[in-house]
């Protein structure tokens, strides 16, 4: 009696736990395209910034901007981490770090040393196990990368940059390929190439106000910022496409664990009722109704 | 009367695009007025108001900047946007923060299911896994 009863209550938790699982899957759905609108329509700004800078880069060979700045060896890097806020997304931000790992043990042992910026609350535990140490943080994002609250850490470690203080910084995130597919990256943020930026189609130069420095600079680093906010988009959406697909997984598991509950819950109510009825008709052998 | 081409754009979207006769925008070291044909230039903003005249009087567009820098070419001016704040988002704020407070309510409940979801998790790991337990009982026959 007590085990039918039993897999009924266990048929209902995983009806239950299937119905999270799919709603957060729809949720997951409904995000992804959201932050691809949004992506899409940083399109024209992000292009735009990139085209002035490869431009004002082509004409003004004879300023060198800090952030073109290359010294090697590397002594110390800086490193923009960008991971999601929550976790039930697969194995996302574990392929990040795994990626990451190969990257921190190189520096490690040529003896370079690290300062971070973590943006996402999965990143920084994951920093915090490592104990390496976290010169800035931005968590609790949610869905929008709002570039203002951005700007602010991911400045500490460009200043650094811009003041010699390390000699390169590196950006991580996941590479958001499309809803099935997500791929970790490790890129070299800074020092900026030529090459990143691209050569003008029609090269020419422009009048500066207030002067070349400061609008080549400032110019520069609304670029890397971009750089860094699309980073922060991209890591949204795979994220989104991880959960998406997690969740999915899941909903199915669910599904067949219910099956099987299921199968199990119709095979023992059989059982049982076949012993009653052999302990009825034993019984009414043995009291001498037949015969 | 000659026209170019303005458009205003952040990094959330394309806030103004249009043909312009004359632009004025708050520059760093003062307002620069710009007509048609002038010659490349790329300054940076101070906070202030771009106006935008679309050759008829009664057609002017006025947008409060708080930053960022503009880049002209002869015939096609381009106003980068560090943040905005457009007169006319007033409205558009306010719907805003209508979604805003959609959005947060489900939020709750996104945290609700998700804790459900871990607390279930720990039961898997804690051994209570629905189908394991049914494998030992029902492996006796």
């Amino acid at each position: 009696m007590g085990n039918l009863q039993e897999i009924r209550s266990k048929i209902g938790t995983v009806r239950n736990l299937q119905k999270l699982t799919r709603a957060m899957e729809m949720v997951a759905r409904s995000k992804i395209g959201k932050i691809m609108m949004r992506m899409e329509a940083a399109r024209p700004f992000g292009e735009k910034v990139r085209v002035i800078a490869a431009h004002m880069h082509h004409a003004r060979l004879e300023y060198h901007s800090p952030y073109l700045d290359q010294r090697l060896p590397m002594k110390r890097v800086g490193l923009i981490l960008v991971t999601t806020d929550r976790g039930m997304c697969g194995g996302l931000n574990t392929r990040l770090f795994r990626q990451l790992g190969e990257h921190l043990r190189e520096w490690s042992r040529s003896g370079v040393a690290l300062e971070v910026c973590v943006i996402g609350n999965q990143g920084l535990s994951f920093m915090g196990r490592l104990g390496l140490p976290v010169v800035a943080q931005v968590v609790g994002l949610g869905d929008t990368p709002e570039m203002e609250r951005l700007v602010g850490p991911v400045d500490v470690v460009l200043k650094e940059f811009r003041e010699g203080r390390i000699d390169g910084v590196f950006l991580a995130y996941s590479h958001f390929v499309n809803v099935l597919v997500q791929r970790p990256v490790v890129e070299v943020l800074l020092p900026l190439s030529g090459e990143r930026l691209g050569a003008p189609t029609e090269p020419w130069d422009y009048l500066y106000e207030p002067d070349s420095a400061t609008v080549v600079d400032r110019m520069l680093r609304r670029y890397l910022e971009t750089l860094i906010w699309l980073a922060v988009a991209e890591n949204m959406a795979s994220e989104q496409g991880a959960r998406m697909m997690a969740m999915k997984a899941a909903s199915d598991n669910a599904q067949e664990a219910m099956e099987d509950l299921q199968h199990l819950y119709h095979r023992s109510r059989q059982e049982q009722i076949t012993r009653e009825l052999v302990e009825i008709t034993s019984g009414a052998t043995a009291t001498g109704g037949v015969g | 009367m000659k026209l170019f081409q303005v458009d205003i754009v952040s990094l959330e979207r394309l806030v103004f695009s249009g043909q312009a006769s004359f632009v004025v925008v708050p520059g760093e070291q003062g307002d620069l007025g710009i007509l048609p044909g002038h010659a490349p230039l790329m300054a940076e903003l101070r906070p202030g108001w771009v106006r935008v005249d679309q050759g008829d009087p009664v057609a002017e567009e006025h947008f409060y900047v708080s930053g960022g820098a503009v880049e002209v070419q002869p015939k096609r001016v381009t106003i980068l946007l560090d943040f905005v704040l457009a007169a006319r988002e007033d409205q558009e704020k306010q719907q805003g923060r209508e979604n805003l407070l959609r959005a947060r309510v489900s939020a709750l409940e996104y945290a609700q299911m998700e804790a459900a979801l871990y607390k279930a998790l720990n039961g898997l790991q804690s051994g209570q896994h629905p189908l394991r337990s049914r494998r030992i009982r029902g492996s006796g026959r």
